[in-house]
């Protein structure tokens, strides 16, 4: 009987904060991460083996294009684009696999560009396609 | 025998404070409850004009549609994208405007603006407002929730009052009133009578109301969510997992090809997914319109996709990266414990949206059962002549102290509230005694 309250007691106050590992308790998601790399004429893209990977670029105020891509090793992937003239870029990811599809885009500065150009808030509502 | 009595005259005596000290509180509950009921058919009503629209061809990417409505108010921040659930139905964009949550309504197909609401001025959110915390913040909250707990010692105390004592053939003064024995067992009778008939519906909506009160609803559902038999967390307790922002440097020389003309800076860095690629998605995901898709706030926020139909089957609750679009977290009802999916039936048919019409009329029902039985409640109180019940001579039975020592432990706040009473009680004997000696 005192175990039984004791129980109770201990239960109530165990209750009151929330454990931060209890996420892991529940479904989680595929990690899937890439990292895209500029350098040259040159886009890297480093993330999972198996993914399907797609490339797209565009120079500000521009039309997308894709890119080539080619599988250089396991899980990195490259492209090549003449980025020759100052300017700001756009590099952007499509990556697939079975269970998450993400979309890291990458904003390239070249050159000196109006700081005021370069600050302007990352664009939420600008639509490329 | 004695003790029989003497219980009986404790447990009235209880009954007869608590239910005159919660009355006007559950009062407000059972109304405005009763009227929330039908917020969706209200809300259709009230704002008719802004949520329908003629569907044409193609609606607009959300884009388009919240560039629209950043051209009328362009020093507001978009919070919230919202598609119609069905081709008739307006988006919903909202905006914090000067520190003011509103809702702009844009017809998905001409990109036309058909209204803007203030969120503190749909009428809804007001009786919302009332019914969860009596429109007084955390103190509010805390009484809703002292009087929901209050709400259950008198169902209790209630039915040990009513709990027929005679071996009787006749239902009357039972499940029946009696109508001609006179005006005070009449009044009893339409109190005691109504309050058994719907004393299961009243419990029910109790204990499905709990789980969103701020001291015992957080708890259980933290110690659910714990468990990893409740809601996973950061639905309704806990914090929403944040977005990954990585620290891009300038490159002076990151450049390989010596026979190029080499730049004389190079900047990157990852920028945020447009909107149409969160909502692109999110409905890849097979989440259907009608979806409140928040947009982040800050660096390190996240995309939430949130949807609470009527239907508990069809909640979710997603987090996307805000640079990579990558899921965090995508939950749905499936995904939730056996605790969790109880709680969220419970409040689907709390709400009276799980089954539709009769589950609101089930609920309607109760409500208005509640303000029958608090009013012929207050009148049993006048019929007495407004006199309170004198402090019974026995001691109280072991039954009725444990009983009260296990209410008080469930709900410490009710707990909290009795050993108050308890002391009150105690410290008025003293006094009264003392005169008497």
């Amino acid at each position: 009987m005192k175990k039984t309250w004791v129980l109770a007691g201990s239960l109530l106050l165990a209750g009151c904060s929330l454990d931060p590992d209890a996420a892991q308790k529940y479904v989680t998601e595929e990690k899937l991460k890439a990292v895209i790399e500029v350098s040259g004429d040159r886009i890297q893209v480093e993330t999972f083996p198996d993914a399907d990977v797609a490339v797209f670029f565009w120079q500000d105020g521009e039309q997308s294009k894709p890119l080539a891509v080619i599988e250089e090793a396991e899980g990195v992937f490259t492209a090549d684009q003449l980025m020759s003239e100052d300017g700001i870029y756009f590099v952007k990811a499509d990556i697939q696999t079975d269970g998450q599809h993400i979309m890291p885009t990458k904003k390239v500065v070249i050159g000196d560009v109006v700081e005021a150009e370069v600050d302007k808030p990352a664009a939420n509502v600008e639509s490329h396609h | 025998m004695d003790t029989k009595r003497g219980s009986y005259q404790w447990i009235w005596r209880w009954h007869f404070y608590a239910g005159i000290l919660f009355a006007p509180f559950l009062l407000v509950l059972a109304i405005t409850g009763g009227v929330y009921l039908f917020k969706a058919e209200i809300e259709h009503k009230l704002y008719e004009d802004w949520y329908d629209v003629t569907p044409k061809s193609e609606a607009m990417p959300a884009s388009h549609l919240i560039s629209a409505v950043q051209a009328q108010y362009p020093d507001a921040a978009v919070t919230r994208y919202r598609s119609g659930e069905s081709a008739e139905r307006s988006t919903e964009i909202g905006i914090m405007d000067e520190g003011v949550s509103k809702t702009v309504f844009v017809d998905p197909y001409t990109m036309q603006v058909i209204g803007t609401l203030q969120d503190d001025d749909r009428i809804m959110n007001k009786l919302e407002d009332i019914h969860g915390e009596l429109m007084a913040g955390t103190i509010g909250d805390r009484l809703v929730e002292l009087a929901a707990c209050w709400a259950i010692i008198l169902l209790v105390t209630g039915v040990y009052l009513w709990w027929p004592r005679k071996k009787k053939n006749s239902l009357s003064g039972v499940l029946l009133p009696r109508l001609s024995k006179g005006r005070r067992t009449l009044v009893r009778d339409l109190h005691a009578v109504p309050a058994v008939w719907i004393s299961a519906g009243m419990f029910f909506l109790i204990m499905t109301g709990l789980p969103w009160s701020g001291f015992w609803g957080t708890q259980v559902q933290n110690m659910a969510t714990n468990s990893g038999e409740g809601y996973p967390p950061a639905i309704w307790v806990g914090d929403a997992p944040l977005s990954e922002v990585k620290a891009e440097e300038i490159a002076d020389v990151g450049w390989a090809a010596e026979n190029l003309p080499v730049p004389t800076s190079v900047q990157t860095e990852y920028i945020p997914i447009t909107i149409d690629d969160a909502v692109a998605v999110t409905e890849e995901r097979g989440i259907k319109p009608g979806f409140d898709l928040y947009i982040p706030q800050d660096e390190a926020g996240v995309f939430t996709v949130s949807a609470f139909p009527a239907k508990a089957e069809d909640e979710v609750t997603m987090y996307m990266d805000q640079y990579s679009g990558a899921v965090l977290a995508d939950y749905r009802y499936d995904d939730y414990g056996p605790a969790g999916k109880a709680i969220a039936m419970g409040i689907t048919l709390h709400k009276g949206s799980q089954f539709g019409l009769i589950n609101k009329l089930i609920g309607l029902a109760v409500c208005i059962g509640m303000v029958l039985v608090i009013i012929s409640g207050l009148l049993l109180w006048r019929t007495r002549r407004h006199g309170l019940p004198e402090r019974p001579g026995t001691r109280v039975a072991k039954g009725v102290i444990v009983l009260m020592i296990v209410l008080g432990l469930l709900f410490p706040l009710a707990g909290a509230s009795m050993i108050l009473v308890w002391v009150l009680d105690l410290v008025i004997k003293q006094v009264k005694g003392g005169r008497a000696a």
